[in-house]
């Protein structure tokens, strides 16, 4: 039952999953390509002190990626369901419900999980050629929110789809454009704020149960 | 149940959006510029002069009250403003019986200031080494970086490895000055736009502080002598021309030292009450006197004294920060709470939570009754809302809003 569900799932997500990995990949071959021209214009002294002493961000292409991912991802996954209001098919199957939702979330979950370790290694190697650990471990605590922000518009997104009510709906929108917004304005984030990012972010998996059940019950 | 506590989680994200976003546009709405009041010591008057501003006026009282406009203070503050002075030829040929020349009072005039979020800061823990006697009148970017870890490491930029020749030299060195590795604070001033370099100052793990720079290519290492029960936690090192000393320590309960050029003698500096966390530190000085600045978000406290740091007058001064005016008594009332992602105070994104006090507390209750009533009307019984009550009561408004916009899950259920 859960095989056959994940690969429902695959269906519906792999060509928006491949279409954020390839973005994901030129996102980062530009970075790459640009290092390597920064290096050769500035001089690798100049680079180094634009990075080291002025923080220079030569690595924001990637913000905003893995926050479409997420977007997207979502999209693709659920609003096929609320198209004539499918869901209520994938409802009537003899499994739980709560636990059917959460299957299908966990799903799209892991796959995003997949494609920000891979941004993750790619970005840690390209930086890696050019720059001492010291500067890796700025841009990997930079990038962390980035990525935490995908997954948690992933996991809203999602229940703001499958919301059936509008009026709700706009409800649950500016909350979670504020969320996210808050991951966004995080410069230099602490130890503490990373952790409420992680636990938080995970949190908000659950929203989509709430969701599901007003689906289910048909409450308006 | 799970549901329930999806709901929950539901509540909780408007509760804690509200509460940053709420407040920050109230206040975006409410905040008045308050402008802090800067205090200089006139060596004319011997007296301090306090520079105001209300809208677009700024002028000058002194401790009597009496106004200054901003031609009487430039003659009152001749260091300060010798330039202009001089370009309306009314620079005194003298004071206090020394002559007044432009390049002694060049040379005299210090200004530094050191904010909270520079000392709750954590920069990359790498530094430029430079050539302190390259023989040339500009300083040169080198061409690595190092780091005092386990040893002392260069990292050569353009090979993005280690320099395994001149990091033995100087680890080597180091050691040879019974500098225990690793470092645990690396200060100095990494730039190319100072008149000479001093290296670094750099508190080893046994919390001895030692000078290093590199001097023709080879390691220079000091052993300051400074004690180690100090309790360091920044270090602001700055070139002077001047070469009275290197620069200041700070300490975590307060105190600031200035290391001078004498030995590395340490010099207290005559302070009470300064916050690391919250007051700008503020150093002035020419040629007769030192002026020292805290300044806090409601109050000033300045000191000034000779040049071998005596106190010669103190001058303090408070006023009305935003929380004190109508707007911040009623935000008191409204939020019980507010939460902010970035502080002025700090260099780092963290939790900066804010509790307005008991004045809020009539205000949760109110609305934690108006709750209850809620509650009722969606035939929710107090058995089974509870929490909903308990969240008003906590978070206020915050919570009250995630009430009124979130349903209740159907009684039915569970």
């Amino acid at each position: 039952m859960y095989s056959a569900l994940l690969y429902k799932e695959w269906l519906k997500i792999r060509w928006a999953f491949f279409g954020m990995a390839l973005l994901s990949l030129l996102a980062l071959t530009y970075i790459a390509l640009n290092l390597a021209y920064y290096v050769e214009f500035m001089t690798a002294k100049g680079f180094w002190g634009n990075v080291i002493l002025l923080g220079f961000p030569f690595f924001s292409e990637i913000e905003y990626i893995p926050l479409l991912s997420g977007i997207v991802i979502a999209i693709v996954q659920f609003s096929p369901e609320m198209n004539l209001s499918r869901l209520k098919l994938t409802l009537h199957l003899p499994v739980e419900e709560n636990k059917l939702l959460m299957q299908m979330i966990s799903f799209g979950f892991m796959l995003l999980i997949l494609l920000f370790v891979l941004i993750t290694l790619m970005l840690w190697i390209i930086v890696g050629i050019y720059l001492p650990v010291e500067v890796v471990i700025f841009v990997l605590n930079s990038l962390f929110p980035w990525l935490m922000v995908g997954l948690t518009a992933y996991f809203l997104t999602a229940a703001i789809i499958i919301e059936p009510v509008w009026a709700r709906r706009l409800i649950l929108v500016p909350f979670t454009l504020g969320f996210l917004d808050l991951f966004f304005n995080a410069v230099n984030p602490h130890a503490q704020l990373t952790v409420f990012f992680i636990f938080s972010g995970l949190l908000t998996s659950t929203l989509i149960l709430f969701s599901g059940y007003h689906f289910k019950r048909g409450i308006k | 149940m799970l549901v329930k506590f999806s709901r929950i989680i539901y509540l909780l994200l408007i509760v804690f959006v509200s509460s940053i976003f709420i407040p920050k546009y109230y206040w975006m709405k409410f905040e008045k510029n308050i402008r802090t009041p800067l205090v200089y010591f006139s060596p004319i008057k011997n007296d301090f002069l306090i520079r105001n501003q209300n809208n677009n006026e700024t002028f000058y009282v002194d401790r009597k009250g009496k106004r200054y406009n901003r031609e009487d203070f430039e003659i009152l503050m001749p260091l300060l403003n010798y330039r202009q002075l001089i370009l309306e030829n009314k620079l005194p040929d003298s004071l206090n019986g020394e002559p007044l020349l432009m390049d002694k009072i060049r040379l005299n005039n210090i200004m530094l200031k050191v904010y909270p979020d520079e000392i709750d800061y954590e920069p990359i823990q790498l530094s430029p080494m430079f050539e302190s006697k390259s023989g040339r009148v500009k300083l040169e970017m080198p061409n690595d970086y190092f780091r005092i870890t386990k040893s002392f490491e260069f990292i050569d930029c353009e090979t993005n490895s280690i320099d395994k020749k001149k990091s033995l030299c100087f680890t080597t060195y180091l050691k040879a000055k019974k500098f225990s590795f690793p470092a645990k604070i690396i200060a100095g001033n990494p730039t190319t736009k100072k008149a000479f370099d001093e290296g670094y100052f750099v508190l080893d793990s046994k919390n001895k502080l030692f000078h290093i720079k590199m001097v023709k290519g080879k390691p220079f290492c000091v052993n300051t002598t400074i004690p180690d029960s100090l309790d360091i936690v920044y270090m602001k090192i700055i070139e002077m021309p001047l070469k009275e000393f290197y620069g200041l320590v700070f300490t975590k309960p307060g105190d600031v030292y200035l290391i001078s050029y004498e030995n590395y003698k340490l010099v207290k500096l005559p302070l009470n009450g300064y916050d690391i966390e919250k007051d700008i530190f503020a150093l002035m000085g020419d040629q007769f006197y030192r002026t020292i600045s805290l300044i806090g978000s409601k109050n000033i406290r300045t000191i000034v004294t000779d040049r071998n740091y005596s106190v010669v007058d103190r001058y303090e001064e408070t006023w009305k920060n935003n929380y004190d005016l109508t707007a911040g008594v009623v935000a008191s009332y409204v939020f019980p709470f507010i939460l902010k992602l970035n502080d002025a105070n700090s260099s780092f994104s963290n939790f900066y939570f804010r509790l307005s006090g008991f004045r809020s507390i009539m205000g949760a209750l109110i609305l934690a009754i108006l709750t209850y009533f809620i509650l009722r009307s969606r035939n929710i019984p107090v058995k089974k809302g509870w929490f909903d009550i308990v969240i008003v009561l906590f978070t206020g408004v915050f919570g009250f809003i995630a009430i009124l916009l979130v349903k209740n899950v159907d009684k039915n259920l569970e």
